[in-house]
């Protein structure tokens, strides 16, 4: 699911995998970001996803689009991934989904286990979130070329 | 070996690290851990990308 749209983020706050402070406006300052909510370090097709972002990340930076990944994964896990895949930008770890639930994009499955839905939310600078892709189970990211055109066509020039 | 502010913590036994390694933007207490660390990222090499958990 797309969505269009300017809604006002409120600041938020939490730990990095070093156990530091980590202050959603004090990374954005007067850049966009694309934050990227994914299901964590075991799954394949968001692997595959922040792959492709890596291999995109000229086009971000040179927009400056500022990158934030953030999973349900624990601190030894983002950190693992983060150094597995040569991210560039920060892999939040959201053991507990906190912030994942303000985003609205946590999920049960039948069983009782909580996951996080693959989404993405395009923020701008100021602090409104400009565009968001929310998908519907966890292998539904949106091709990385979508999302560069999508983003292209609706807000700055890639 | 590098000194660190008592205030960090080993990314792998939480322990608290005074002296220590600093790699992959972690702080590592020994080369145990940061051995342990690598076993970690060597698990994802060969995984499946299509595929999820």
């Amino acid at each position: 699911m797309v969505t269009n749209m300017n809604i006002e983020m409120k600041n938020w706050k939490t730990l990095d995998s070093k156990d530091k402070t980590f202050d959603f406006f004090e990374y954005q300052d007067k850049d966009w970001v694309l934050i990227i909510f994914f299901r964590g370090k075991f799954c394949g097709f968001c692997r595959k996803f922040l792959m492709k972002i890596n291999d995109n990340i000229n086009k971000f930076n040179r927009n400056n689009i500022k990158l934030l990944a953030i999973s349900g994964d624990s601190k030894l896990s983002a950190a693992v991934l983060k150094a597995f895949l040569f991210l560039p930008f920060p892999n939040l770890p959201d053991e507990n989904l906190k912030i994942a639930d303000l985003f609205g994009v946590k999920t049960e499955e039948k069983d009782g286990k909580k996951f996080i839905l693959p989404s993405l939310f395009l923020i701008n600078p100021k602090h409104e979130i400009s565009w968001a892709f929310k998908g519907n189970n966890y292998e539904d990211f949106p091709e990385v070329e979508t999302l560069l055109e999508e983003i292209k066509k609706n807000y700055i020039v890639i | 070996m590098k000194l660190f502010n008592k205030k960090n913590k080993c990314i792998v036994c939480e322990k608290k690290v005074d002296e220590g390694i600093e790699k992959h933007d972690q702080i590592f207490c020994s080369e145990e851990c940061l051995k342990k660390f690598h076993e970690n990222m060597e698990e994802l090499e060969g995984m499946s990308l299509d595929d999820c958990c």
